[in-house]
């Protein structure tokens, strides 16, 4: 395989990229814990699962992505993910009024995290795969619908919205037309709407959020707190090591609050830092999906996976800033938590796998 | 290919334009309300109460003093599960009943510190700090020094402290936050003339 040295360059960027967001990851998890307990368990334990993450990235990136994009990989790759998220129907564990993990003794893995690049690759390979645009849209949203199924059926909201966010912007950047695009939009509102009627309590955090009266010792509880924890950080953060209100009025101020806790520990001068860190992971994500020399397949899948980085970091900060209702997500790399650092950590790895894609490379036939 | 994929990171860049403004929003023009707004809402405020005199007899043996008793009491009915759970952390079975919300009356230093994790976590329980005026002396020589300690009241009260303190979602109070406000100022010590064998020969 040719080296050409300004890939090589990205291909160690991007790693790194993810390894520093990961550590300041490990700062969050510590402000939380030690405020209360001094107890750095869920410190060392974040530790332990980003030793988990660098071991995929070094052993998964070594997969050929000709391989990954065989129809046959591909099919299987589709049935097992699928299989792994709707057994949470028969075996999954309840927490917090959400069927999402299975529990082993210790152990938990929320597979709605750590098959995200299995999605990714079966959606890009159905958008790249013929020249009818047409058809590779309605194949595309049809097996969408498919996999969202168990996940609307958890029920996972956030998960739910960054998997539909991140299919409409594919498709687009594939060339669907714009009507067929705003079909799928609007049939994707019927089982949203079924899911909201559902779950009242989400409905009820939606319509409080809009709503120009607002209720703050009730549904605007956590978006008021959201606030306040950011607003305590002020420009260069209030307590290093303690997130004092993000531990005392957020939910899970480790993981869904993640953004909120490192705002009030680092302030607005610390998160512009990590900002920084995120443009440099996408954006070096966006030109490896450029250079000249990888398949178009190849190219599309990377700039995918950046997109859904992006829009799971947006959405969280969002969330945490009060600019969207509140839902569960994770901050990539940063929260807390082994499913969603493995199913990042695969992702940057097929990524890697994805920039060795030239076509030169290609012997297996598809 | 490359045409839409520009316009895509162009709209996510916008989406970061306008997190990054309301984060400025929140780190700086907006940050004084709401800190005022936060610390209106969990602030706590209480008394500290002061250390009343004691009344020593002639020989300067005490008589009357203050005694402070820690209660534990359940801030509503307990159930099965939560009964189990603070008689595992006590290490020993309470006999609670029904419809007891005194758990129990004396606790210790050390029972204290091994509930505050279970109150932290919102376990339905509350520390009442209580203070116990001790007599010395038989019942039917209370009266006479109740008449004393009501004579000498204003000399043996002193004055009471206050305090502020930031409470979390389940009203405990958040460590590091508690700031003194008044000094409480311990009221002074009185002694009678009489001793306490003499007052209980008087009829």
């Amino acid at each position: 395989m040719k080296i050409n040295k300004q890939l090589l360059d990205l291909e160690v960027i991007i790693p790194i990229a993810a390894f520093l967001l990961a550590l300041s990851g490990v700062l969050t998890v510590s402000s939380t814990s030690q405020s209360w307990s001094g107890n750095p368990e869920l410190a060392m334990r974040q530790l332990g699962h980003i030793a988990v993450a660098v071991i995929i990235i070094f052993s998964f990136r070594r997969i050929p992505f000709s391989f990954l994009t065989r129809k046959n990989t591909l099919i299987f790759l589709g049935v097992a993910g699928w299989l792994f998220l709707a057994g949470l129907g028969l075996f999954g564990s309840r927490i917090n009024g959400m069927c999402g993990w299975y529990r082993c003794g210790y152990f938990s893995i929320q597979p709605a995290e750590v098959i995200k690049p299995l999605y990714l690759l079966i959606v890009s390979a159905i958008l790249t795969r013929r020249s009818d645009r047409s058809a590779n849209f309605f194949i595309a949203t049809a097996f969408s619908a498919w996999w969202l199924i168990p996940v609307c059926l958890q029920p996972d909201f956030g998960t739910g919205a960054i998997y539909l966010t991140v299919f409409f912007f594919m498709a687009a950047a594939a060339g669907s037309k714009a009507r067929d695009i705003l079909i799928a939009a609007g049939a994707a509102i019927i089982p949203l709407g079924a899911m909201l009627w559902r779950t009242p309590y989400a409905l009820r955090r939606i319509t409080a959020f809009f709503s120009p009266v607002k209720d703050n010792l009730g549904e605007n509880w956590h978006v008021m707190h959201f606030e306040l924890a950011v607003s305590r950080g002020g420009w260069f953060g209030s307590n290093l090591g303690k997130a004092i209100w993000s531990n005392a009025y957020l939910p899970f101020a480790y993981n869904d609050s993640a953004y909120a806790t490192l705002s009030e520990t680092l302030g607005f001068v610390g998160v512009v830092v990590i900002a920084a860190l995120f443009f440099i992971l996408i954006g070096a994500m966006f030109k490896l999906s450029r250079r000249a020399n990888l398949t178009p397949e190849a190219g599309f899948f990377i700039s995918s996976c950046a997109t859904l980085i992006a829009i799971q970091a947006l959405m969280h900060i969002s969330i945490n800033l009060a600019l969207i209702p509140p839902s569960g997500l994770t901050l990539p790399f940063i929260s807390y938590g082994g499913s969603s650092l493995s199913g990042f950590a695969l992702l940057l790895a097929m990524t890697l796998s994805a920039a060795g894609d030239q076509p030169e490379n290609q012997s297996l036939p598809k | 290919m490359n045409r839409r994929w520009n316009w895509i990171i162009a709209i996510l860049l916008l989406w970061s334009m306008a997190a990054l403004c309301k984060a400025f929003f929140l780190a700086g023009p907006g940050r004084a309300s709401r800190i005022e707004e936060a610390f209106k809402m969990a602030s706590g405020r209480g008394r500290i109460p002061a250390r009343r005199g004691t009344v020593y007899d002639r020989l300067h043996t005490p008589v009357i003093w203050d005694e402070l008793r820690f209660e534990l009491l359940a801030r509503r009915h307990l159930t099965k599960k939560e009964k189990l759970r603070l008689n595992r952390t006590l290490g020993y079975d309470l006999t609670i009943s029904e419809n007891d919300r005194l758990l129990l009356s004396d606790l210790s230093p050390d029972e204290i510190k091994t509930l505050q994790p279970l109150i932290r976590q919102g376990f339905p329980i509350r520390i009442n700090c209580k203070r116990e005026r001790i007599f010395a002396v038989s019942a039917h020589c209370r009266e006479k020094l109740q008449k004393i300690e009501l004579l000498y009241d204003k000399k043996l009260s002193g004055s009471d402290g206050r305090y502020i303190v930031l409470l979390d979602r389940f009203r405990n109070w958040i460590p590091g936050s508690w700031k003194l406000m008044q000094k409480p100022v311990p009221g002074e010590d009185v002694t009678i003339k009489e001793t306490i064998s003499e007052l209980e020969a008087q009829p």
